[in-house]
């Protein structure tokens, strides 16, 4: 199983790590594990986006078919749902 | 000969009218902004910023759509109300105001549901949708009509200090649910109980600001007018987020899924002179060649079957109302619903008039023919 070392922060910058994990996660469980260890909202839903490719990841790619590698930086950022009320 | 004035002799006078001072910049176009008709959907802190922006700029038409009624805790972030107006309708509020604000545009509101008032046809009248809502399934379902109906939208959301915008063309990038997560998918199921039937769920209360609403609807509109004018500042499907803490602006791209059920369009092909409660679907079927059968984008709740006390038709769109019908009236057991979604011309349903079975005005509906499915739109 091969691992990369990226870095990962939140779109405001109060939460950042440099993490090492298996290539083969997905962006999916990645989002989820932020959200439990950052205790992020869990009422909203986050994404990831590249700050490099500056392209956002697709939930379901793995981290390695999603073009992340080692020294990739990633941030994530919640899908925001208000305005009408 | 009468010599020539100079330059310091001629007095200059600046045409002075409404509108002046947007048109002295090189890029823009008032006859393009007066012509535009724009769709509003969401008569909320969003919304009214949006409205207000449109109603300045002179857009000729705006329609606005809200179902829902203004409150006391709206009056913080909406431009638009009034205390005086707390408890009535927001898009009619809405509009009011607008007319007030600016006369010479033509405003039209809608106090209604998205799902089951704004027939694809009157989207299809306009150039461009701004959805200022407030729940995934509603972005969701606003999506879905915009690709079908073919027309490009602008999704906007908000929290306390973000703000989004993404504008979405029809076969052009990726559509709001290409980007949708396993999240945002719950939310959506979660409105359906394990019977299918919809639960009335209210929108969930997202803190914020007229600040993050003003600012993220100022960006929605300037993209507006990006494409009236014909110069997208954002490629379809690209986001535009902005943070207020700390001050940030940013877009970025994703991509498309080749396998996202979103991705059809209704042309219409045939154009029925009739509105939904002037006509039945076996009359709609009579007036096709080869017709088969109508489908419906919504299930109509055909009957409820009681294991003791038999089957009652029912024959209505399917609503968050419908649950409440569950228990029998009879014998107060759970009762078991029956939904369709196609009716031929030989269905006792055939003979109700389209809006009794939910169909809203300006609708576009699928044909079933032997030759292959038709849309048809209702015009009246």
């Amino acid at each position: 199983m091969a691992t990369i070392t990226i870095k990962i922060m939140t779109h405001d910058r109060s939460r950042c790590a440099e993490v090492t994990l298996p290539d083969s996660l997905t962006v999916g469980a990645l989002v989820y594990q932020c959200q439990k260890r950052w205790q992020l909202d869990h009422s909203e839903s986050f994404a990831v986006r590249d700050l490099l490719r500056n392209r956002r990841l697709t939930e379901d790619d793995s981290l390695s078919s999603a073009g992340v590698s080692t020294g990739t930086e990633l941030q994530i950022f919640p899908l925001v749902e208000g305005g009408s009320q | 000969m009468t010599p020539m004035a100079t330059a310091e002799e001629l007095s200059f006078e600046l045409l002075e009218d409404r509108y002046s001072r947007q048109r002295m910049m090189a890029c823009w176009d008032q006859a393009k902004v007066s012509k535009a008709s724009i769709l509003v959907a969401g008569a909320g802190a969003l919304g009214n910023e949006v409205l207000k922006n449109l109603a300045l700029m002179g857009i000729g038409r705006i329609l606005v759509i809200d179902f829902d009624q203004v409150e006391v805790a709206n009056l913080s972030r909406s431009v638009l109300f009034r205390e005086e107006d707390i408890g009535r309708p927001k898009a009619s509020m809405a509009a009011r105001a607008l007319r007030r604000m600016n006369p010479e545009i033509h405003v039209e509101a809608i106090d209604g549901d998205l799902e089951t008032h704004l027939g694809l046809g009157q989207i299809r009248d306009c150039d461009l949708v701004l959805g200022c809502l407030d729940s995934v399934y509603a972005r969701w379902v606003l999506n879905r009509a915009c690709w079908r109906a073919g027309r490009p939208w602008i999704n906007a959301g908000i929290n306390a200090t973000v703000g989004e915008i993404c504008l979405h063309v029809p076969g052009q990038g990726p559509c709001y649910e290409c980007g949708m997560t396993e999240q945002m998918w719950r939310q959506i199921h979660d409105r359906r109980s394990c019977m299918s039937l919809p639960k009335n769920l209210p929108a969930r209360t997202v803190p914020g600001t007229a600040i993050i609403a003003s600012l993220t609807a100022a960006l929605q509109v300037n993209e507006a007018l990006a494409w009236l004018h014909g110069e997208k500042h954002l490629p379809s499907g690209e986001m535009l987020l902005l943070s207020l803490h700390p001050y940030s602006l940013s877009s970025f791209a994703m991509s498309a899924k080749s396998d996202c059920p979103a991705h059809d369009t209704y042309l219409p092909s045939i154009f029925i002179q009739a509105g939904p409660a002037g006509i039945t679907a076996a009359d709609l079927l009579r007036q096709i060649p080869e017709a088969v059968s109508l489908q419906m984008d919504f299930d109509v709740l055909e009957n409820w079957t009681c294991s003791d006390c038999g089957e009652e038709p029912v024959g209505r769109r399917l609503s968050v109302d419908s649950g409440s019908q569950l228990p029998c009236p009879r014998c107060r057991a759970e009762r078991t619903p029956k939904f369709i979604h196609e009716i031929d011309g030989s269905h006792w349903l055939a003979a109700r008039s389209l809006a009794a079975l939910g169909v809203p005005p300006r609708a576009i509906l699928r044909a079933v023919t032997s030759s292959g499915i038709q849309y048809l739109e209702l015009t009246a």
